[in-house]
């Protein structure tokens, strides 16, 4: 699925979270949100899963213009914020049933398909507990397990590094990603940890300010930066420095 | 009282203002937050006298035209009755969700300092301003009356001590009754009120009069009341025995302290750990604890069954033809919206039984005391009307909200439900409802027409019209249950003013044909008009849609400071 912005600006009062951006995103990538505390990230993720309206521009998924009422659009989309929507008195094969059929992919197989992701992520004795007596990191797990299950076409995380999830979950989570975007699968996912940015993202896109500073490959960006060991630190100094 | 070293702070200030003035960076930096600073100015000091001004008027005007003193003081006595359902639900919100709370509690301060900044703080912001509406209500009073100087002293006396009882009975309340339906008493209160005021010309006289001869007895129901009626002591026909009032009203203060040690002991801090959990089996009792845990194998078998995919069928028989309705998408919708499960049957017989108990108790009373009889109906009606209406605008857990990232977003935002097809099943568990609300609305307007000298046959006409029109407000509820999560109407711009305008605009419409429809005594106009009240609900409705489905707001809110 092809997703494009054309100039969207998102103001929350005086100050533009999205500062007339324009991005064209083609399927099949895993692509990096980065920026500062506040730069513009979770509004960016915000505005394609049409939780944020912008003030201005259009967001266009395959060349199909946004609205909240195409839902055909919005079902290809699977959004996951920092902290997963969940029903917290029903267990964790509940939460993911409910959500599952919403997504109306409960069909054939999905039995199958959710079992091994509830063993890749650990959760198999714990998938009949309830959700409220789960760790943070495993409440992530839920989410990431029922969005997995659902495979859909884009998949938008919020700072899913930084979700308690342990080495183990954040392994799989990584196999899984990759193998959905070689299937053409779309990740977008916000991060402020660089190591997993640069060896995890096929693109990068840098936004500060609300403005996209940078937007392309790891190899591009690796080729004109200075300090070829530490690119996305070396830009990130250099953020600092034109603030300055 | 103030929870860090005023030297330590002044010491603090200090030093950053020289650095700010040493360097031209920081400077630009401070002008610019200053800047977005003043752009959240608070108002609330220029309204709140205004507010007290026209409660000031409200019971001036209400005292004039009944030519009654004793009605000004009831009037006060719903002004503090409504102050004290605002301030127990906000006296409660700030000692047990302030949201400075979570971080006060891992400060090294003890739990009596964070409950008296707390409370401190709902004293400033909230219970302070509130002496203000009532000494302008007693001055209106005093005003109208003529008092003579000695008399305006004594009213400015009973305004403080009117005040003080409003503090005391909100700390017992929170204390004591915190599970008391404040929140809906207020809004039927504001509902009332709008309608009042859209409808006094209709409406107005009935209610002064009903008013004006329920005041004897309010005022000595409603705690709230006592303080304001000593005054009539004091004027020349008042009534000493009315002196006894002293007596429950200084119980009522001195029990300020044990209700804030009360509340106090319940703001202990304990660490939170989760208990010991049972497996919740699909299609197995819930929370059996006889069998705790389930062993992998038997959870890798129940997944592979597909027994966890399997919709729960619900067990009722208004359920039942509710999920006979829905199609298998509006099905998931009610899942994720109840996913406890829905509840129609047993809380109509509940309503049922409430009912048939306050028949039964209210001819009783009546055989005592006839006035008895009509405060038996109306609370039983109140109580009834209100369950009644929790089922019919029943919206389930779709609109709970949750933080994240900084914000507060409803929960079905962050899935694939669109505006339609939520709303639509949301009627449709509403429709499924309204055979038994027609009967409720038609039995009650039966029994409240045999005191107006209605027959049967009219009173049960006008029973079922209301009932339609209550059942119309189901479109007003449900976009303003989508409007309370998201922020469409803040900020001054055009979008914001434009549905603002529509809601008030098609809102007074509504009521205005509501009234048409209740009042005309043309039986072929008052249904067209009772039809077009329902249209003009729809109609608000579709126009929120519009709004919603055009991405012109925001679905979250920001939380408030």
């Amino acid at each position: 699925m092809k997703i494009e912005l054309r100039s969207v600006l998102k103001r929350y009062r005086s100050m533009r979270a999205l500062d007339e951006v324009s991005l064209e995103i083609e399927p099949g990538q895993i692509l990096c949100l980065l920026g500062p505390n506040g730069a513009g990230k979770t509004t960016l993720l915000r505005c394609l899963a049409g939780i944020a309206a912008p003030d201005k521009g259009e967001v266009y998924f395959d060349e199909q213009e946004f609205r909240r009422d195409r839902l055909d659009l919005r079902s290809r989309i699977y959004f996951m914020p920092d902290f997963p929507f969940l029903f917290w008195e029903h267990s964790i094969v509940r939460n993911i049933a409910i959500i599952l059929r919403l997504y109306e992919a409960d069909g054939a197989g999905t039995e199958t398909r959710v079992l091994e992701l509830l063993r890749d992520f650990d959760l198999l004795p714990l998938a009949f507990r309830p959700v409220r007596s789960l760790s943070r990191g495993q409440l992530y797990k839920t989410g990431i397990v029922a969005m997995l299950a659902a495979d859909r076409e884009v998949w938008l995380l919020d700072e899913p590094f930084a979700s308690g999830m342990d080495p183990q979950g954040i392994d799989a989570f990584k196999r899984h990603a990759r193998d959905a975007a070689s299937r053409g699968r779309t990740i977008l996912y916000s991060t402020q940890i660089l190591d997993v940015a640069e060896r995890f993202s096929g693109r990068i896109c840098l936004i500060h300010q609300g403005e996209v500073r940078a937007f392309d490959t790891i190899e591009n960006l690796r080729s004109r930066a200075n300090d070829k060991d530490n690119v996305l630190e070396e830009m990130f100094r250099q953020l600092r420095e034109g603030d300055k | 009282m103030k929870l860090h070293s005023p030297g330590f702070e002044k010491a603090l200030r200090r030093g950053v203002k020289s650095r700010i003035r040493s360097s031209p960076e920081l400077k630009r930096e401070y002008r610019k937050a200053k800047k977005a600073f003043r752009g959240r100015n608070n108002f609330g000091w220029v309204i709140r006298p205004v507010w007290s001004l026209v409660l000031g008027l409200l019971v001036w005007n209400v005292s004039k035209m009944t030519g009654n003193f004793a009605t000004g003081l009831g009037m006060i006595n719903l002004i503090m009755f409504l102050s004290l359902c605002l301030f127990t639900p906000g006296l409660l919100a700030m000692l047990f969700r302030a949201s400075d709370l979570p971080a006060l509690t891992l400060l090294p301060v003890s739990e009596a300092k964070i409950f008296r900044w707390e409370l401190q703080k709902f004293f400033l912001n909230r219970a302070l301003f509130s002496i203000m509406d009532i000494g302008a209500c007693f001055i209106a009073l005093a005003i109208l009356f003529q008092f003579s100087l000695a008399q305006m002293v004594l009213a400015l006396a009973c305004a403080a001590l009117s005040w003080v009882m409003l503090l005391a009975l909100t700390a017992l309340c929170a204390a004591r009754l915190p599970r008391l339906p404040y929140q809906i008493i207020t809004t039927v209160f504001f509902i009332f009120g709008f309608t009042l005021l859209v409808g006094h010309e209709v409406i107005g006289r009935a209610v002064l009069n009903f008013f004006d001869a329920a005041v004897p007895v309010l005022n000595l129901t409603l705690p709230t009341g006592w303080a304001p009626s000593l005054l009539k002591l004091f004027l020349r026909d008042g009534n000493w025995l009315e002196a006894a009032l002293i007596v429950p009203m200084a119980l009522v203060i001195l029990s300020i302290k044990n209700s804030l040690q009360f509340l106090q002991s319940r703001l202990t801090y304990k660490e939170h750990f989760v208990p010991e959990v049972t497996d919740q089996i699909p299609g197995a009792k819930a929370d059996d604890p006889s069998k705790p845990r389930v062993g992998i194998t038997e959870i890798e078998e129940i997944i592979q069954s597909r027994q966890f995919l399997r919709q729960n069928e619900p067990t009722g028989w208004f359920e039942k033809r509710l999920w006979q309705w829905l199609n298998p998408r509006e099905r998931s919708i009610v899942e994720f919206a109840f996913p406890k499960g829905l509840a129609i049957t047993k809380p109509w017989i509940l309503v049922l039984r409430n009912f048939l108990l306050m028949i039964l108790i209210g001819f009783t009373a009546g055989i005592l005391d006839l006035t008895l009889q009509y405060w038996v109906f109306g609370i039983g009606l109140f109580i009834t009307l209100c369950q009644c209406l929790v089922q019919i605008w029943s919206n389930g857990a779709t609109f709970r909200i949750i933080f994240s990232g900084g914000v507060l977003i409803p929960i079905y935002a962050a899935y694939p439900i669109a505006f339609r097809e939520l709303s639509r099943t949301l009627f449709k568990l509403s429709i499924i409802q309204l055979p038994m609300f027609l009967v409720y609305t038609t039995a009650s307007v039966v029994l409240v027409g045999r005191y107006w000298g209605l027959d049967f046959f009219d009173s049960g006409v006008l029973g079922l019209k209301i009932g339609f029109l209550i059942f119309a407000t189901r479109f007003i509820m449900t976009a303003l249950a989508f409007s309370a999560r998201s922020n469409d109407t803040t900020g001054f711009r055009v979008r914001p003013i434009a549905l603002i305008l529509a809601f008030l605009i098609l809102g007074c419409l509504f009521l205005g044909l509501v009234g048409g429809g209740l009042l005309v005594p043309n039986p072929v106009l008052s249904w067209v008009l009772s039809l077009a009240a329902v249209g003009d609900a729809y109609a608000l409705f579709s126009i929120y849609g519009w709004f919603y489905n055009a991405n012109r707001f925001d679905l979250m809110s920001f939380p408030k400071r």
